[in-house]
């Protein structure tokens, strides 16, 4: 059965996602649904305990050095299934960046 | 003693290395003759990077490439240098058409390695000086780089170029002044995007003593320093590492490491590119990612030589897996260079026993000193002497001062399997000087030491040593007096061979990041409301890359709780690898006569317990965060209140 178009409401605990299918991939078509499965990767991958990630945060700043930060973007790619060029990687600065690209590489 | 001590005080008679002809290892002409030693007359080296260059545009070889690995493929994607040499031409002509002159400056910010050698070559082709910026890192700002092209572009007299990989526009518009020609290029190897030239656009013949590009310290916080290195330099560095560990003409090499980093370019880029020999190359983003694709491209392209600092092989030692480990074939590799910080006992060990199988073994391990000054390699430990650590008492330490050697460590696998702990400083070889380098050891007055067994600051002289520092307007380059180079490493001659004991100069190195102490000092003097002349900041141990990098502040007060919370939410998070504050009563600071802080002493009352405090406070980005929710959790409180 093809999964093409379909729009989902998930559950995982207390948050709720919207995420589409496409050709068999996942798309995440929420910023808020990114913002959340971010919270958890950085909270369960990195030395940061945030209670709230805000887009506005900027991550070199946030007190995670280059080592840690590479760290940061290979969970990220692990968990949405694509894998950013060293360019891209370095565009991102804050968080907010960082959802617009997890949302272009996820689109199609 | 050593058998052959010539270089190892000044006054005595040194090696006067001169190329008469080309050299034959470089451009395998059986009838050239090499570099000799001679103390007769010197004449000028003839060989320049663009005489390698003009050599690989008429002597193509099928196999002879760069090979680029590609994230988006998941392969090495091949340029061969006729081609990339072709590229560059093309790319030359391009800088020629935008009206830069001879002599200009062409300041390169790409990301791409295949970009930036295509711009570094395209450069040199057009009698430019090029010099590769390091470029952000992931998740990172353009904050350094955007300072880095504003500093370099007000400096020279003659035009600037940039070279800006496309994409990379919008980070800095705005921020590069009107009088820099910009010119972008692709982020791409695809043929198509760049134009081939079978010449150079100008009749541009570098001779030894040119210029050939400048090259970046990698300093992380403040210093815009670079080093001039020339045509000769290259030449001389490339050849003499080949001499010294006497490779074939069919060597193989892999690398990950920067561009910008003097390692990266010459001692991988450079290296490979002068010998005709076959190149693989990551980025250093894609070798964190996944350190197996360096061991995996050794083994399936069947290289010879690789190299990397400590962190490298240490890296690939905790991460790749045994299943991944065990399908590596690794008996080609014949040497594996490290050096570019302090060599640990516990990662030769490690390293060696996770791929002894695959046909890794303690002999190929090849320790090396070396700086940007000496344009890349200064000694290098020999295939035929074994290599070994050797601990020193660390108390006994000192310039001009007698080492005491407590022990040592043969590079095998039952002397490093049982290295009990050492009291001292556990310290590798760095091997013996290249061919043409003299290593000098001097006092704090300058003088050279007495002789093997005591150490001094290392002076370099020799061939490979650099022109100098870039200046400005008014002296594009300021040379080092009478071409001595005061290297800020103590170090001390044993057996001939050159072990490095300290760090004079006030630079700390971590995770491939250099931080010049001032910097960091002024930083937190900023912060705290004092003087820099009160702060202190050291390593507690420069061979150990985790240990603590520790703030010594001469106040007299001790902070309460809440003052050290508001203390640590104010504090800068990044800039500076600092992970703790010691406070301590006036004049701790140790100091020379003139006033001087001197940080290894510094280091050395800390080590042995017998440095003076009343307060440490530990800095983390867990304390950091914590400290700042704090505040933030009382000052809403204090408005619900309110």
């Amino acid at each position: 059965m093809s999964d093409t178009g379909r729009r989902v409401l998930l559950t995982h605990g207390k948050n709720c996602y919207y995420f589409a299918f496409a050709q068999g991939r996942t798309i995440v078509v929420d910023d808020q649904a990114v913002l959340d499965q971010l919270q958890t990767i950085v909270n369960e991958k990195t030395k940061l305990k945030l209670d709230k990630l805000e887009p506005s945060l900027n991550l070199e700043t946030s007190g995670l050095d280059s080592l840690a930060r590479i760290n940061l973007v290979m969970e990220i790619e692990d968990h949405f299934g694509f894998e950013l060029t060293d360019s891209e990687a370095a565009s991102i600065t804050t968080v907010a960046d960082l959802i617009s690209q997890i949302k272009a590489k996820t689109a199609g | 003693m050593p058998n052959d001590p010539l270089w190892l005080s000044g006054s005595l008679p040194q090696l006067d290395v001169s190329l008469t002809t080309k050299p034959a290892h470089l451009f395998n002409d059986p009838g050239a003759s090499s570099y000799v030693n001679t103390t007769g007359n010197p004449t000028i080296p003839p060989a320049s990077l663009l005489e390698v260059m003009q050599d690989h545009a008429d002597r193509p070889a099928a196999d002879l490439n760069l090979a680029c690995w590609d994230t988006t493929t998941r392969s090495f994607v091949a340029v061969s240098y006729a081609k990339l040499v072709r590229q560059a031409y093309g790319f030359g002509q391009r800088l020629i058409d935008h009206g830069l002159q001879s002599q200009s400056v062409c300041m390169i910010a790409c990301h791409s390695p295949h970009s930036t050698l295509v711009a570094f070559y395209g450069a040199i082709s057009a009698g430019l000086i090029p010099m590769i910026f390091p470029m952000p890192k992931a998740l990172g700002s353009h904050d350094a780089l955007t300072q880095r092209i504003q500093h370099w572009s007000t400096r020279f007299q003659l035009p600037t170029a940039l070279v800006l990989e496309e994409g990379l526009d919008e980070k800095f518009h705005g921020d590069v002044p009107e009088s820099v020609e910009v010119l972008r290029v692709p982020g791409t190897m695809d043929e198509s995007s760049w134009s081939l030239i079978d010449t150079p656009a100008t009749n541009n013949t570098p001779l030894a003593d040119d210029f050939a590009f400048f090259q970046t310290t990698s300093s992380s916080t403040g210093d815009h320093k670079a080093v001039a290195i020339s045509h000769g330099n290259v030449i001389s560095n490339v050849t003499g590492i080949k001499t010294a560990v006497t490779m074939s003409d069919n060597e193989r090499m892999i690398s990950w490491l920067p561009l910008f980093h003097d390692m990266g370019l010459v001692g991988a880029v450079l290296f490979s590119f002068c010998n005709r020999y076959p190149l693989f190359l990551m980025t250093p983003v894609q070798f964190v990612k996944r350190p197996a694709l360096w061991l995996k491209g050794m083994s399936e392209h069947r290289c010879t030589i690789a190299t990397a600092p400590n962190f490298g092989y240490d890296y690939c030692a905790r991460l790749v897996s045994d299943k991944d480990a065990a399908a590596l074939d690794l008996h080609c590799v014949k040497h594996l260079f490290i050096g570019a910080e302090p060599i640990r006992v516990s990662t030769i060990q490690s390293f060696v026993e996770k791929f002894r199988d695959a046909g890794i073994s303690e002999s190929k391990m090849r320790p090396a000193y070396g700086l940007a000054e000496s344009t890349i390699i200064t000694s290098i430990s020999l295939p035929a002497k074994p290599a070994k650590f050797i601990c020193f008492n660390a108390e006994a330490m000192g310039l001009g001062e007698p080492v005491v050697e407590s022990g040592q460590i043969a590079y095998d696998a039952e002397a490093l399997r049982t290295a009990e702990p050492q009291a001292g400083i556990v310290v590798s070889t760095a091997g013996a000087p290249i061919e043409g380098m003299q290593v000098d050891l001097v006092d704090e007055n300058g003088n050279s030491v007495a002789g093997e067994g005591v150490a001094g600051e290392i002076v370099l002289t020799g061939p490979s040593v650099a022109i100098g520092y870039v200046g400005d307007k008014d002296q594009l380059v300021n040379p080092f007096e009478h071409g001595r180079m005061h290297t800020g490493d103590m170090g001390v001659l044993l057996e001939g061979e050159l072990y490095i004991i300290e760090r004079i100069k006030n630079i700390i190195i971590r995770s491939g990041e250099n931080y010049l102490v001032s910097a960091v000092e002024q930083k937190i003097a900023d912060l705290l409301g004092t003087s820099h002349e009160h702060i202190a900041v050291f390593e507690t141990d420069i061979h150990d890359p985790d240990s603590d990098i520790v703030v010594l502040v001469e106040r007299h007060d001790t902070l309460s709780d809440s003052e050290v919370t508001n203390l640590l939410a104010r504090f800068p998070q990044e800039g500076h690898p600092v992970k703790r504050l010691l406070f301590s009563r006036a004049r701790e600071i140790a100091r020379t006569t003139s006033g001087k802080k001197r940080h290894f002493y510094c280091r050395n009352l800390y080590r042995n317990k017998t440095l003076n405090f009343h307060q440490s406070i530990e800095i983390s980005p867990e304390k950091i965060v914590s400290a700042i929710a704090e505040l933030e959790a009382q000052g809403s409180s204090g408005k619900t209140e309110a």
